[in-house]
């Protein structure tokens, strides 16, 4: 896949775990696992917002575009 | 769900009370045609005093009681399928090629028993039919299409519901 999830990178630098993340977006630690790995199809507007405002960050820091 | 309650009600009771014994019953009735071919008088053709040899009734037998093979078989697939929508898993895999194979097999045995229609009243009563109304292999040609085009709808919801089970 050509777009990149970063979360692992953004949580090692705010110093936050998985499972604290998930508490505070609102969605079970399976889904932000599937988001982390890659095999997410897709992401919803109101799960990336909730993401940067816990991590405090933009979501060019959580996404990258790498071409095949 | 009580509709399907209903309808899986219906079709377990047409499967045991038709198809069920059906299946012993053509096998029997094309083995025994070759012992005893007056058994063949059921179809009342010999008795309209239509000459035919009877190998070539014999072989419109066996085609005939293949042809309800398949609608057997196709019924079966279709019961089948009801367990899923039970299980609540109507985009199972096994729902989609089943769909497809009972479509297949409608839609080639309607075109063929079509033809043998055409074929049978051509050559053995001499008599140039063609039924374009609502006849029953037009039915299940269009049966068959019916079910060729639900299985292709089923394909795509399954792409559609996996995209959306992985939309975070």
């Amino acid at each position: 896949m050509s777009i990149l999830v970063n979360l692992n990178l953004m949580l090692e630098k705010r110093n936050m775990k998985s499972y604290e993340l998930a508490e505070r977006i609102g969605i079970t630690t399976a889904n932000l696992s599937i988001l982390k790995t890659g095999k997410a199809k897709a992401i919803r507007f109101s799960t990336l917002e909730a993401i940067c405002q816990s991590l405090d960050c933009q979501p060019g820091d959580i996404l990258e575009f790498e071409a095949d | 769900m009580r509709k399907l309650v209903i309808l899986k009600s219906l079709v377990d009771f047409i499967w045991y009370v038709t198809c069920l014994p059906l299946i012993p019953l053509t096998l029997f009735f094309s083995v025994y045609m070759f012992f005893d071919p007056d058994i063949l008088k059921i179809f009342n053709v010999l008795e309209e005093g239509v000459i035919i040899t009877p190998w070539y009734l014999k072989v419109v037998t066996l085609l005939i009681v293949v042809l309800l093979s398949v609608f057997v078989y196709s019924f079966y697939l279709f019961r089948k399928t009801l367990r899923y929508f039970q299980q609540v898993k109507p985009f199972d895999e096994f729902v989609i090629t089943s769909y497809k194979k009972i479509g297949n097999m409608l839609v080639v045995s309607g075109v063929l028993s079509a033809i043998l229609s055409f074929l049978f009243h051509l050559l053995v009563k001499s008599q140039l039919q063609l039924q374009f109304g609502f006849t029953s292999n037009l039915f299940i040609i269009c049966l068959g299409l019916f079910f060729l085009v639900l299985s292709e709808l089923f394909k795509i919801a399954k792409v559609a519901k996996e995209e959306n089970q992985l939309t975070i």
